[in-house]
């Protein structure tokens, strides 16, 4: 098979009728160059008290009832702030300074409706209204359309990624061993289609690229161990010299309304797999492409902060995330931490929220492809002039 | 290339050519005989009405009150009845004779979209939802095809018109909710005027205004004495006084407002030259002509919205049936041309699978804008790899059948590399790859 191109894909598919109308500012954007950036959502609202533990607050204990964790058992970072255990393996990246807990942080409207959060999340806009872009792929745009690239890894391609600008994909699939024979055939006669000769050559070199299981196929792995799967394919997708640059993937499973557990747990499993995957991404880079990559891991809302009955917690609003990579200023929490007292928290039960989404969002991009501040207000995160990017975020 | 009428009308008109029809047929002839509303209804004895499914949903929760087990019971309810729904409208995909007429409800269906992401209660009702308010006005007037999707409880319950309270109605001003616009915004925005059609913030706070008291009867809190049906209107839920919509005051009207609005929003000019966008869009070029858009948009004014003329007009565009321009086939496009292709009865539960692997499962798309009509959203990389995979499978499915691929090929595909595909396709070790090879084909992804 040719050697595969992303320039060549997008622009041959440019030209091939999957013409894309840029914003006549786009003339003088930036490129990606070689700054990398995935976007990594949890749907269905990761309990982010269960994963950047507030442990130190004076009210934490009392607040969190059954699902309180004592201090011995988890990796302290600061004075107020642990590890859960399950994230364990990612306290030496935050000793090391690649890893930036975040706390406190919120989508700009209130909603415990998964769907509108989600949707909100991924649109960049501040109400839940039917726009058919994502803050993703409108960074693309704003990134040339034609010379940056995307990819969406794992079988979806979120709304966060959907709009004019083409973007790749990759999922792990059971039912091509055996069919090779059969895929030269089809790759034949899909080099003499003028529009899909790319996308088919980029969807056979990304099949090649990903094999990161030992058994040296794409077969799709099952519950947790998708997580180490995806986020190496995502790896080496993004290392690649002429690869894509920015990467988006998704896991669901978060949504813990009941038997949410504690060490060892439902939910802690989860986030150790969480850890495990990204330090696997991690190892598919080289050193020098890894200095200049951040991760973004996300969920649309955090969840209420008592147990529930059923010792699992229910939607809620002020959440977690993390930052990780190389390019990352982490070893500190980045949180304007409201308080776990009843009369601190908001509506009398979740997290009040004193970091919308977007500020973090555009701070990661503002630093990692020099936007500018006029694209990121209106471009990319539309009417958000009014939301200020975080600084000091990446080195 | 040779640019066949028939085997075009039989593409893109219809759900894909199947084997003896591209001779059998006149390519306008056959069009036009579609274009009959009772052609484009879904009889299926085994699928419940609307008020069916409304009584079972209340009567589920009456027996339960808000029991763990009754959500449960409610849960499943609501994803058997969305699987036998989806089975039952893809097979008849499948099989009709008129599939002109069914390519036009999955168009409008996808234009006026729900989603069952959103609510589980929409996943009740999404099936019903196609088949009463969106079929039986297929060739009638787009009028009454908004007003029947303003008053389904799919389109109430997913855009949260539900809801949406007048905040000094006596519901308003008692508990302090207020207002939604979310329906009152998407219907101008998605549904009538589009996004450019000369609306303000005000006018989607009017018309969300008019709009209050909407809502499905007997199944929200506050309304078990009212009796369960699919619309009601409340009247301690409706915003008093008058509005301004688009610059016209509406006296206060009650119900009638709503109605009134949406009337008015169907004959503004921008609907029809939105509604031939689109139209255009889906049956001759992702970019569509300006010529086109203007022919369509008139005989959508001209006829006051009378969707028989326009589904006719269609067919005399300049590209419809001629032009170089191709559409590639969504997911669901692809599946359902394939099956017709290789002559299948039915899609079972493995095929809705499928769908879902290529991200277009029926009735679930991710905003109310519905799923997209153009190729930058499906050409992807994995989404060419997962139509190969497809079409082995589908293969597979036939190997106990003697098929004649030749036929097949020449009856459904039209290809500008004829004699490569014809080639290679001889070349494959069995009838079955033979088959696979086909519909996997880049010629076979188009329309």
């Amino acid at each position: 098979m040719s050697s595969f191109n992303r320039r060549s894909f997008l622009s041959a598919a440019c030209a091939g009728g999957l013409a894309t109308t840029f914003a006549p500012s786009l003339s003088f954007a930036q490129t990606a160059g070689d700054r990398r950036f995935v976007f990594v959502l949890l749907r269905g609202a990761m309990d982010g008290l269960h994963a950047v533990v507030p442990v130190g607050d004076p009210s934490y204990r009392a607040a969190r009832g059954k699902l309180a964790y004592g201090a011995g058992d988890l990796n302290p970072l600061d004075d107020l702030f642990s590890l859960a255990p399950g994230l364990s393996p990612l306290a030496e990246s935050y000793r090391s300074g690649e890893l930036m807990p975040v706390q406190g942080l919120a989508i700009p409207y209130r909603t415990r409706s998964h769907f509108d959060a989600q949707s909100i999340l991924e649109t960049g806009l501040d109400r839940p209204v039917g726009a058919a872009s994502g803050w993703l792929n409108r960074t693309l745009e704003v990134l040339g359309g034609s010379t940056s690239t995307g990819i969406a890894v794992g079988g979806s391609l979120p709304l966060s990624m959907q709009g004019r600008v083409p973007v790749a994909t990759w999922a792990p699939s059971a039912s091509r061993a055996g069919s090779e024979g059969f895929i030269d055939d089809l790759a034949q006669l899909y080099n003499l289609d003028p529009v899909l000769a790319d996308p088919f050559t980029a969807a056979l070199t990304l099949e090649e690229q990903a094999m990161v299981m030992s058994d040296g196929s794409n077969r799709s792995r099952r519950g947790l161990a998708q997580f180490e799967q995806l986020f190496a394919a995502t790896g080496r997708f993004l290392n690649a010299p002429d690869g894509a640059r920015i990467a988006s993937l998704e896991f669901s499973g978060w949504d813990t309304h009941a038997g949410q557990g504690m060490a060892g747990g439902t939910l802690d499993r989860r986030l150790q797999a969480l850890a495990d995957g990204l330090l696997a991404l991690k190892a598919e880079f080289s050193a020098q492409a890894w200095s200049k990559t951040v991760v973004v891991v996300t969920t649309e809302f955090g969840r209420t902060v008592a147990a529930n009955g059923n010792v699992g917690t229910d939607h809620g609003t002020g959440g977690a995330a993390l930052l990780f990579g190389g390019a990352v200023r982490g070893g500190r929490v980045l949180a304007d931490w409201p308080g776990l007292a009843d009369r601190q928290l908001y509506e009398g039960r979740d997290l009040r929220p004193t970091l919308d989404t977007r500020q973090l969002l555009k701070g990661v991009l503002a630093a990692q492809f020099d936007l500018r501040r006029a694209e990121l207000d209106s471009l990319v995160f539309p009417d958000s002039r009014a939301v200020l990017a975080l600084g000091g975020l990446l080195t | 290339m040779q640019i066949d009428p028939n085997l075009r009308a039989l593409n893109r008109f219809g759900l894909g050519a199947r084997p003896g029809e591209r001779s059998a047929i006149d390519a306008r002839a056959w069009l036009s005989r579609q274009v009959r509303p009772e052609v484009a209804l879904l009889r299926d004895p085994n699928l419940d009405s609307t008020q069916t499914i409304i009584n079972d949903l209340v009567r589920l929760r009456e027996q339960g009150k808000r029991s763990k087990e009754t959500r449960q019971a409610v849960r499943q309810a609501g994803r058997k009845r969305a699987g036998d729904e989806m089975q039952a409208a893809l097979s008849h995909a499948v099989t009709t004779d008129a599939p002109f007429a069914e390519r036009l409800v999955r168009f409008w269906g996808n234009h006026f979209a729900v989603s069952m992401q959103s609510e589980q209660l929409v996943g009740h009702v999404a099936g019903a939802y196609e088949r009463e308010a969106i079929r039986p006005h297929v060739f009638g007037r787009f009028e009454d095809m908004v007003l029947a999707t303003s008053m389904h409880p799919a389109m109430l319950i997913y855009l949260d018109q539900v809801r949406s309270i007048g905040p000094n109605s006596k519901a308003g001003s008692r508990n302090g909710r207020g207002l939604n616009e979310n329906y009152a915004r998407e219907l101008m925005e998605l549904h009538t005027l589009g996004v450019d059609g000369g609306y303000t913030q005000t006018d989607v706070e009017q018309l969300a205004l008019m709009l209050t008291g909407w809502t499905v009867g007997g199944v929200f809190r506050g309304q078990s004495n009212n009796k369960p049906q699919p619309f009601m209107f409340l009247d301690r839920v409706h915003e008093p006084g008058a509005k301004t919509l688009l610059n016209r005051r509406f006296a206060e009207a009650g119900v009638e407002e709503g109605r009134r609005a949406i009337s008015m929003l169907c004959q503004h000019p921008a609907t029809a030259t939105f509604i031939a966008t689109k139209l255009v869009r889906h049956f001759v070029a992702d970019q569509p002509h300006p010529l086109d858009v203007d022919y369509i948009a008139r005989v959508f004014a001209r006829s006051n919205g009378d969707l028989r003329a326009v589904s006719l007009a269609l067919i005399d565009l300049d590209g419809a049936l001629h032009g170089e321009q191709r559409k590639f086939r969504t997911p669901q496009e692809f599946l359902i041309a394939a099956a017709r292709a290789l002559g299948l009865k039915t899609l079972d539960r493995k095929a809705v699978r499928t769908l879902q692997s290529m991200r277009h499962v029926p009735w679930s798309p991710s905003s109310p804008a519905g799923y997209s009509d153009t190729i930058v959203d499906w050409a992807d990389p994995d989404s060419l790899l997962r139509r190969a995979d497809l079409a082995q499978q589908l293969a597979k499915m036939m190997r106990r059948q003697s098929v004649d691929v030749r036929a097949i090929l020449a009856d459904t595909v039209e290809s500008s590399n004829a004699k490569a595909l014809a080639d290679l396709i001889a070349q494959q070790a069995t009838p079955q790859l033979q088959l696979a090879l086909l519909v996997a084909s880049p010629d076979f992804q188009w329309r």
